[in-house]
């Protein structure tokens, strides 16, 4: 394709824009585990927790910040992937005694913790799969509405169906203890890494223009319900590998951990950042984790020489709650206005290619 | 519509589109053949739009509308594409957010025949130079009469053997109308067929081998080339 010689003297820098913005967020995430994580044993253990937020809200970017569809649903697919991981991990002797009422094949199916992962995202992204092509059709209050309800009904079948996991009430325990901080900061990178690639693609970049401008999208002969169920399947299992994260982290796993409040702190995390951009779900995830982890140490008291901080029990979610209503109403957009990072330090829209807006 | 029926070009037979029961074009019917524009004026309301509409499948309608002898009733409007029609909508609606270049590649997803690609972007930039030169511009930066080029060379991206545009001329200056135009003049030369919805009456009826005049969702009169000067045949048409 021709251009002018003006377009190809700064056509590197548009190249090298979007890379940055991707290097920046891999520098960011690695910096912030890093530092937090040199203060102690138990921050780190908060670290590895907020790593595996960041990778449920950059699946819940993929879908939510390319089609500008709302996703209560996306926790069913980490679910999934909790579950799968559990059933393949916990040794066999352990699951004859907690989980009596298993399949025989689940009973006696193993694989290695990395496998699990895999397996997760396997099944969270082919649940997404399923439901994708009814659920896609759908647009604004219906979409929140029926993918609330798909939560819904994933969480009670994985509640009572003891075939398939613990009774009623009960918790999957025994999941071995292999994953650490650094593991999960591989794992996260590699998600914003997944998620920039795709990004670049043809379903991500059509679905892109169709949530842009629907009429122009048909125009041009975009099918819209075909390209969200491909990146809603994509997303899903993102959200897949995430869950067999949370499940090495917690190393419990339990229908009730998986459910409305992990949706919405997932999803307070995305829309503080903002869902238009992936440094959104990254900055979102690590501002939101970094005001929880200190108003959680706040509430068990901090000393600081001979002054010692605290906040009564139950603060946090005030305070958490505030914050998010506040973003809401002074800044609808999230912290990075749903922009990307570029060299030097100024932000456009996360579209490859693109020049910079004062261009 | 059989499949003996071997017409090339756009056929509209006794079009009808009611919003809420309401008709908003009562069987109308009009054909565009390979190589001519026709143009459709009216005053607001008329039924213009809701006729583009409705032929690209975006509204509900009865009738019968072939591409080619092809029946397109009950396609949606990303099939409909794929048969070789294209609809430059009214307000242009480029994608503000995407490049000018992103664009039309966008353009090209209904293309039937991806091999001719280059080719056909290189004679979309031959025809709207300004498209070349803003490439890498977002195209939310571009002037009216430049989204407007680049609303129809993201259409002719499609490759369509039909072009359809919902007043191209919308709040453009007069210099960008003709810009336009002229452009319009060599897909049309290029034997390719345009359908032109238009609210600038005098303009459309010179530009046109034939222009329906809609009134009230029916079709009034049809004016030729000639009649664009004729103050009592537009005064007739605009208000019956």
């Amino acid at each position: 394709m021709s251009t002018s010689s003006a377009v190809d003297k700064s056509s590197l820098r548009w190249r090298l824009g979007p890379l940055w913005s991707l290097v920046s967020l891999l520098l960011i995430v690695t910096a912030a585990t890093f530092i937090t994580a040199s203060f102690g044993k138990s921050l780190q253990v908060q670290v590895q927790y907020a790593l595996v937020s960041l990778v449920i809200v950059v699946a819940l970017q993929i879908f939510i910040g390319t089609s500008g569809v709302l996703s209560f649903g996306h926790v069913a697919f980490v679910a999934m992937g909790a579950w799968t991981v559990g059933l393949l991990t916990i040794d066999p002797v352990l699951k004859e005694n907690l989980l009596p009422d298993l399949f025989p094949f689940l009973m006696h199916a193993q694989a290695p913790w990395i496998l699990a992962v895999f397996i997760g995202a396997v099944i969270g992204g082919l649940l997404a799969l399923i439901v994708a092509p009814v659920l896609m059709r759908l647009n604004g209050l219906q979409a929140g509405i029926a993918t609330f309800a798909l939560l819904g009904v994933v969480n009670l079948v994985l509640t009572y169906w003891s075939s398939i996991g613990p009774r009623s009430g009960q918790s999957m325990v025994g999941i071995p203890e292999v994953l650490d901080y650094k593991l999960a900061l591989v794992f996260a990178l590699s998600a914003i890494i997944f998620a920039w690639l795709f990004q670049r693609t043809r379903p991500s970049r059509l679905l892109r223009a169709a949530r842009e401008d629907g009429i122009a999208a048909a125009a041009s002969g975009i099918n819209i319900v075909t390209q969200r169920v491909i990146v809603f399947a994509v997303s899903g299992a993102v959200a897949g590998v995430a869950g067999g994260l949370f499940a090495l982290t917690n190393r419990v796993v339990q229908s009730s951990q998986l459910y409305i409040d992990l949706t919405f702190l997932t999803l307070a995390m995305l829309v503080l950042g903002g869902t238009l951009s992936l440094s959104g779900a990254v900055v979102g995830t690590l501002v939101f984790s970094a005001i929880d982890v200190f108003l959680t140490n706040l509430q068990s008291g901090i000393d600081i020489g001979s002054v010692s901080l605290s906040i009564p029990q139950g603060t946090r979610p005030i305070i958490l709650g505030l914050i998010l209503v506040l973003m809401l109403i002074f800044r609808a957009t999230g912290l990075t206005g749903g922009r990307e990072f570029v060299w030097p330090f100024r932000t456009v829209r996360p579209l490859p290619g693109n020049p910079p807006t004062n261009e | 519509m059989s499949t003996a029926d071997t017409r090339q070009g756009l056929h509209v037979e006794n079009l009808e589109v009611a919003y809420n029961g309401v008709p908003a074009v009562r069987g109308i019917s009009f054909e565009v053949n390979a190589g001519e524009a026709i143009g459709l004026i009216g005053p607001n309301g008329a039924g213009k739009s809701s006729t583009l509409l409705a032929i690209m499948g975006a509204t509900p309608r009865t009738g019968v509308v072939t591409v080619h002898g092809h029946d397109i009733s009950g396609l949606a409007p990303e099939k409909v594409v794929r048969t070789g029609l294209a609809l430059v909508p009214e307000g242009r609606h480029v994608f503000t957010e995407l490049s000018v270049m992103d664009n039309l590649r966008l353009g090209a997803v209904a293309r039937r025949d991806k091999s001719t690609y280059k080719s056909a972007l290189e004679h979309v930039l031959d025809l709207f130079p300004i498209l070349r030169d803003f490439g890498h511009r977002h195209a939310g930066l571009l002037s009216g009469g430049q989204q407007q080029q680049l609303a129809i060379g993201r259409a002719l991206m499609s490759d369509p053997d039909i072009l359809m545009l919902d007043e191209p001329s919308l709040g453009l200056s007069p210099t960008a109308v003709d810009t336009v135009f002229e452009a319009l003049d060599v897909v049309r030369k290029a034997g390719k067929a345009v359908l032109i919805v238009e609210q600038r009456a005098e303009f459309t009826i010179a530009f046109s081998d034939r222009t329906y005049v809609l009134h009230d969702g029916v079709i009034t009169l049809s004016l030729k080339p000639e009649d664009a000067d004729n103050v009592e045949v537009l005064t007739e048409a605009y208000f019956g």
